[in-house]
């Protein structure tokens, strides 16, 4: 049967070194700019022959932008416009992440711990830092939970504290292991395809099964990441 | 003329926000439902993390080998209950205090 974690390995395409460290062009940073190229390619396209009534390819793009201004006033409200691009460009980057992985023969960057929590501690490191830039000091006040007595805050304040720190992890895990889950579980079932001969039928419409269901997780847990992201931002400019 | 426009346009305005707030509210619930459970057990995993890392750098700092190993652990599983219950409940960032008005962040 084939290996259902030879789908993960990263391969150097161009070799590069600096000072000592490897930089190399890998398969996984062909894909990242691949999505990258893919959104900007789309959104460029489908505003070119822009019209009051929009064609599909314009709504396309309009949906994709309303989506994610609803997002925010729902969540954060009118303050949070201004993050509109960082939320944007997050939302986008990992929904075309997963959904190239989608596809026979391409590579998922998202399904590798290193690619989320990097971008799950860059989102935490902004939101605490926006924080304190907006608020000062009364921004640890987030520690401090509402109509807890005073006897108990010392035993509160820790655990509100871990509780924050937390974030980043449950944040990049949930990305990771959703993606890497979900593809290493195709690969297993469509590998028995083959080796089941005729009972191959059966694993066969699981698999069609699984993708479709690969495709809604790959939207939910990017609308997941984003829609976090937006809650700890709401945190951070409007306390609470 | 463009008084009208502008008349047009308030009321497309108007109307669109109304219809918007109305289909969000229906269209999106068992969406966000659904991504609500897929994370209920890495939260409360993340957080006993949070206080194996802090224990075992505080032991490591003091020398104190298993006092805020134990501590921190036990922290750790409290603040993993508590992200838990907050991410069921859907409560803002106090524990188990609903807000005045009733309303928690979606």
């Amino acid at each position: 049967m084939a290996d259902p974690i030879h789908q993960f390995e990263i391969k150097e395409l161009i070799p590069l070194e600096l000072f000592e460290t490897n930089i190399s062009f890998t398969n996984s940073s062909l894909f990242m700019s691949l999505a990258i190229i893919s959104v900007i390619l789309l959104l460029l396209v489908s505003i070119k022959n822009q019209s009051l009534i929009p064609s599909r390819l314009q709504s396309i793009s309009e949906i994709f932008y309303e989506f994610i201004a609803n997002m925010i006033s729902d969540n954060i409200g009118e303050k949070g416009h201004k993050f509109f691009p960082l939320i944007f460009t997050l939302f986008a980057f990992i929904l075309f992440g997963n959904l190239l992985g989608m596809l026979p023969y391409t590579f998922t960057f998202t399904s590798h711990i290193i690619v989320t929590f990097v971008l799950a501690i860059f989102i935490f490191l902004f939101v605490t830092l926006l924080g304190i830039f907006i608020h000062g000091f009364k921004f640890f006040g987030l520690f401090v939970p509402k109509g807890v007595p005073m006897l108990m805050l010392p035993l509160m304040v820790p655990i509100e504290i871990i509780s924050y720190l937390s974030r980043p992890i449950s944040l990049s895990v949930r990305l990771f292991a959703n993606m890497m889950a979900g593809h290493t579980m195709l690969k297993i079932f469509a590998g028995f395809v083959f080796s089941l001969g005729i009972f191959g039928v059966a694993p066969l419409i699981v698999t069609v099964a699984l993708t479709a269901l690969e495709v809604l997780i790959a939207f939910l847990q990017a609308y997941v990441f984003t829609i976090l992201t937006c809650i700890y931002l709401n945190e951070a400019i409007n306390l609470h | 003329m463009k008084k009208k426009l502008k008349d047009f346009k308030e009321r497309l305005e108007n109307i669109k926000y109304r219809t918007s707030k109305k289909n969000n509210k229906k269209k999106n619930k068992n969406f966000k439902d659904f991504g609500a459970f897929l994370k209920l057990g890495i939260e409360l995993i993340s957080a006993i993390i949070i206080g194996l890392v802090i224990g075992l750098f505080l032991d490591n700092y003091f020398q104190s080998k298993p006092i805020f190993l134990i501590i921190f652990l036990v922290l750790g599983f409290a603040s993993g209950i508590m992200n838990v219950f907050r991410s069921v409940k859907r409560l803002g960032f106090e524990v188990g205090f609903k807000k005045k008005n009733g309303k928690f962040f979606k």
